[in-house]
């Protein structure tokens, strides 16, 4: 007899390394997102060459800068995507938090911390709300987080009539958007430290597991035992919770809580950065990797447009063709490595 | 011929206790207006394997879904070992020693090997509670290779994911992910359905292996060559009605497709098995 563990797996002592198999995994994801990345090198030559400001610390950090709310926002999308599923209130979230934590620690002057902490919460209880009329009630993502989008603006409007909050912001709260540690803005530091966690979650816990297995096939996560309804419950609530992670540092960032400074537009933004990033809308696919690659790429081209003094409306069209290039290009790499599918 | 290659002499005294390590009792299902099921018993002895034939949309698959926790009957009862059992999800049927293995291999081809094998079955390092627990990555590749290796599949690395493996490979991972846990009943929906004719009678030969581990199999097939050459037993449905169970010494292929097409044409239920 074989040694039983506690799982009930017959325990071996035999355990060859793997370094090889180490090397493929390193190779294989690297490939995944060597385009994104030789794109952002060649794109990052060719601006160094034909600008005047691109290549210096202060605009690499201001890229940086630049991308921080949008790959914020992107995280969350990119999980609840990987199941196969769909967010589009994320936005409208995010500039609903936006306006409560200036409403409550600028005007109703609650203490900074306390504030913070209601207005995670507040998206975190949004994002469960879309996941239970999901997962338990059964409407379709995208009719179910639609009606949120509605709610989130309805509420932010009806409660602040349009107005922004200017005053009351003090420095201690604008420090999460405006500050710095060491030579990095605070919000680039909340990135970095996000991308990682949600990576390490998404590779390296049953959670981030049963994520995936949901995005690839529902029914066989079902029929393993993967709890599926409950995975997608938790999964949007972690969107809430990165759309309001988003509006709070938005807010801090820009000194002000405006009810339009998030909506559709900043939502596609981070849409388009994950999708850039190889996470396909179909379910299963995508890394945190790729979106900050995909984020990184967005970011590098808007500000070289710029120092290129190329119109913003202009920026939209270059941004539509690379998002339709992207999707071609990997639907293609996809046909191509078919024959072994 | 596959089937003659295969062919073993089935024992005469068949290993069978006096209760059976399962039985299904008056299971019926609905699907709106469809009665899939209709008053089904099944019985299943302690290493034996059980063919179910019949025609499509004989409901078949509907009760062995039941059985696997994936469906709930709408009537009826489950007994593993005479305790009654109610399965509320897969999980609670797999975590009692019940597997399936699916015809379209349930993979999530996305993901890599052993991910697949270890599906709701992780091996974890730090519990905080499982969900948020940490994977043994390692550790689930080996033993997923181990596995795989015991069934003398060569698949190469673990990390690879599912969707880059031949049919044949991905059923290996599926039958992994079901014989690699202590399963006690296999359940083989049409599983050589898809397969070519070296992969079909390497799976019979799979499942003809089970009866020495002590498992238990019900098998699912329209090919009666495969169902008499590794069945101990065989019950045939009828849209949604048992219309026969016979030891397979004692009944001829001619009598089972002629039951299959025809039903029990009000003769009752034939059987000759032990009751
Ligand atoms: N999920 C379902 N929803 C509605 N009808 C179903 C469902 N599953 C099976 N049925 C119906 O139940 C009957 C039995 O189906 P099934 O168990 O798949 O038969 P078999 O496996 O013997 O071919 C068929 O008429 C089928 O259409
Ligand atoms: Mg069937």
């Amino acid at each position: 007899m074989k040694e039983k563990t506690t799982t009930g797996i017959p325990e071996y002592s035999h355990i060859p390394p793997e370094r090889l198999v180490k090397r493929v995994k390193i190779i294989s994801k690297i490939q995944g997102n060597m385009i994104l990345s030789l794109a952002i090198i060649i794109l990052s030559i060719f601006l160094s060459f034909k600008t005047e400001g691109f290549f210096t610390t202060y605009n690499l950090i201001n890229v940086l800068r630049q991308i921080s709310l949008t790959s914020l926002m992107a995280i969350g999308f990119g999980i609840v995507v990987i199941t196969g599923g769909m967010d589009i209130s994320m936005g409208n979230v995010a500039a609903m938090v936006g306006m409560t934590v200036a409403g409550l620690f600028a005007i109703m002057k609650v203490n900074l911390f306390v504030s913070l902490v209601i207005s995670l919460a507040l998206g975190l209880g949004i994002g469960l709300l879309n996941g239970a009329v999901i997962a338990y009630l059964g409407v379709p993502p995208f009719i179910a987080t639609l009606a949120m989008m509605f709610i989130s603006q309805g509420i932010t409007f009806e409660f602040t009539q349009g107005y922004p909050i200017y005053e009351g912001l003090t420095s201690n709260f604008l420090y999460i958007g405006q500050g710095y540690i060491g030579p990095l803005p605070v919000p680039v530091i909340i990135m970095i430290a996000m991308f990682i966690l949600a990576h390490f979650f998404l590779n390296n816990t049953v959670l981030g597991q049963h994520i995936y297995s949901i995005g690839g096939n529902e029914n066989a996560a079902r029929v393993t035992g993967v709890n599926v309804s409950r995975v997608k419950l938790i999964t949007y609530g972690i969107s809430g919770f990165f759309a309001a992670l988003t509006g709070v540092v938005m807010t801090a960032r820009l000194g002000s809580a405006q009810p339009a400074a998030a909506g559709m537009d900043f939502f596609l933004t981070a849409a388009t950065a994950a999708v850039l990033g190889g996470t396909e809308l179909s379910g299963g696919v995508g890394n945190m990797l790729g979106i900050l690659l995909g984020a990184l790429f967005l970011g590098i081209l808007n500000n070289g447009l710029t120092l290129l003094k190329i119109s913003a409306y202009f920026q939209w069209i270059v941004t539509g063709i690379l998002l339709i290039l992207a999707i071609v290009w990997h639907t293609t790499q996809k046909s191509a490595s078919g024959g072994k599918y | 011929m596959i089937a003659m290659d295969i062919r073993i002499d089935i024992p005469d005294h068949q290993p069978q206790p006096l209760q059976p390590i399962l039985r299904m009792v008056n299971i019926s299902k609905n699907f709106g207006a469809v009665q899939a099921l209709k008053n089904v018993d099944l019985e299943l002895y302690h290493a034996e394997i059980l063919g179910l034939v019949g025609d499509n949309a004989a409901g078949k698959s509907t009760l062995m879904k039941i059985l696997a926790g994936v469906l709930r009957p709408d009537t009826g009862q489950i007994f593993i070992e005479d305790r009654p059992e109610s399965f509320k999800s897969p999980r609670d049927a797999r975590s009692m020693g019940i597997e399936m293995v699916y015809q379209d291999f349930a993979l999530c081809k996305n993901m890599w090997i052993a991910g697949n094998v270890f599906m709701a079955r992780e091996i974890v390092r730090e519990i905080i509670g499982r969900t948020f627990s940490v994977l043994d990555k390692k550790q689930m590749a080996d033993r997923s290779r181990k596995i795989l290796e015991e069934q003398k599949v060569s698949i190469g690395s673990c990390k690879k994911r599912a969707g880059e493996l031949s049919g044949g490979q991905q059923q290996s991972v599926a039958i992994a992910r079901a014989l690699g846990f202590n399963a006690r009943i296999v359940i083989m929906d049409e599983p050589t359905a898809s397969l070519g004719v070296k992969q079909a009678s390497r799976l019979l030969e799979i499942a003809q292996s089970l009866p020495q581990k002590g498992i238990s199999a019900i098998y699912i097939s329209h090919r009666m060559q495969d169902i008499f050459s590794i069945c101990h037993r065989v019950m045939v449905h009828k849209t949604g009605e048992k219309v026969g169970d016979f030891r397979i010494k004692e009944v001829s292929v001619d009598e089972i497709v002629r039951l299959m097409i025809l039903g029990k044409q009000g003769n009752g239920v034939e059987t000759n098995s032990i009751r």
